[in-house]
């Protein structure tokens, strides 16, 4: 919880900062973004999608963590599951882990289908401006560039997603047995 | 996907391969950078004599990245044996054609109205002068063609010393690069 605050904490306040310093032409920044678009694009990408995959990434990754250690025979803190997972629940000693498991995977699932749906959105337009619907060749540089910055942590959520749904899938089948 | 291993290896094979794409895209965009900042110099790939129009059509490649433009025409015309025509000179002819980076494209100069069509054994040099955007010097290219030569003969001036004014020779040399 703590790395995950501090890491989207970082991030936006990298892209205030750059922000600022771009738009009122401070530090050589815009000037540095204008004579290299595609790295200026590469890297919003990268920060921006982060941003939204922040959430997903470490939501996958506790998931995978929590679950991982329940099948290892660890009963792990209900309450601190609950507090990762920013739920609230009545009767929590009714609820076993693999459920709570089940409700934070849950939670995350429409987050994952809009941050797709962005990531789509993004690479559809790549291919426009890659097949020269619009735009020059620099626009279709600063599009490929935004593409393959928003494609590193799409990939991180791809990967976790698989490996949080696997390990819950398994405690769930054992809780049931 | 049942196995943690096989998300880890499709996960590796895939963050490969984006960074593959990745790190090929910036040297891309370096490369073409780097190309498209060196001005290269116009070859003449083939010349033909357009009847019709008393003219005669060059196809002129430009192998670099940076756009060049011909400002000045000028030619010499050696009468061979079978024309009546008298050898003579006309320059400086001013045009402006540009010519786009890494294509092929055409120049026609048209021939002195009111001579003689050209005959076999014919020869025109023709000299271009051009400029390109990184200094204010002139160039040239000088090509000679020969009527009813069966191998078109491409030659730069520096391929034919004394006849010509050297290749790329420095007409004026006031500001260099801007």
């Amino acid at each position: 919880m703590k790395l995950e605050k501090a890491i989207w904490w970082i991030l936006v306040s990298l892209f205030a900062v750059g922000s600022i310093l771009f738009f009122f032409h401070l530090w050589l920044l815009s000037a540095w973004a204008i004579a290299h678009p595609e790295y200026a694009a590469f890297i919003i990408g990268l920060l921006g999608f982060w941003l939204f995959a922040n959430r997903l990434i470490f939501g996958y990754a506790g998931l995978t963590t929590f679950a991982s250690s329940l099948l290892k025979g660890q009963e792990p803190d209900k309450k601190d599951l609950l507090l990762r997972a920013r739920q609230k629940i009545t009767k929590l000693e009714e609820w076993t882990v693999a459920s709570l498991l089940a409700l934070w995977q849950a939670v995350l699932e429409p987050y994952k289908y809009a941050y797709y749906f962005a990531f789509f959105l993004v690479f559809v337009c790549t291919m426009l401006f890659e097949l020269g619907f619009w735009g020059d060749e620099i626009a279709s540089w600063v599009a490929k560039g935004l593409m393959f910055g928003a494609a590193i942590p799409t990939l991180l959520v791809f990967g976790l997603d698989l490996l949080a749904s696997h390990y819950v899938s398994e405690a769930l089948s054992r809780e049931s047995l | 996907m049942r196995n943690p291993a096989l998300v880890f290896v499709v996960c590796v094979v895939m963050a490969l391969f984006l960074g593959w794409a990745t790190g090929s895209f910036f040297t891309e965009t370096s490369v073409s950078k780097a190309i498209a900042s060196i001005p290269g110099s116009p070859i003449v790939l083939e010349a033909k004599y357009d009847q019709e129009n008393h003219a005669i059509v060059y196809s002129v490649f430009n192998p670099g990245g940076m756009p060049e433009t011909i400002i000045q025409q000028a030619f010499v015309f050696k009468p061979g044996r079978e024309t009546k025509e008298k050898g003579y000179v006309v320059s400086n002819i001013p045009v402006h054609i540009t010519l786009p980076p890494g294509e092929t494209s055409e120049v026609i100069m048209k021939l002195k109205t009111g001579t003689e069509k050209l005959h076999l054994g014919d020869v025109v040099l023709a000299t271009f002068t051009y400029i390109h955007p990184l200094s204010t010097d002139l160039y040239t290219v000088v090509h000679s063609f020969e009527m009813g030569a069966t191998e078109k003969k491409e030659k730069k001036a520096s391929s034919q010393p004394g006849s010509s004014p050297a290749q790329k020779s420095e007409k004026s040399n006031k500001g260099g690069h801007k």
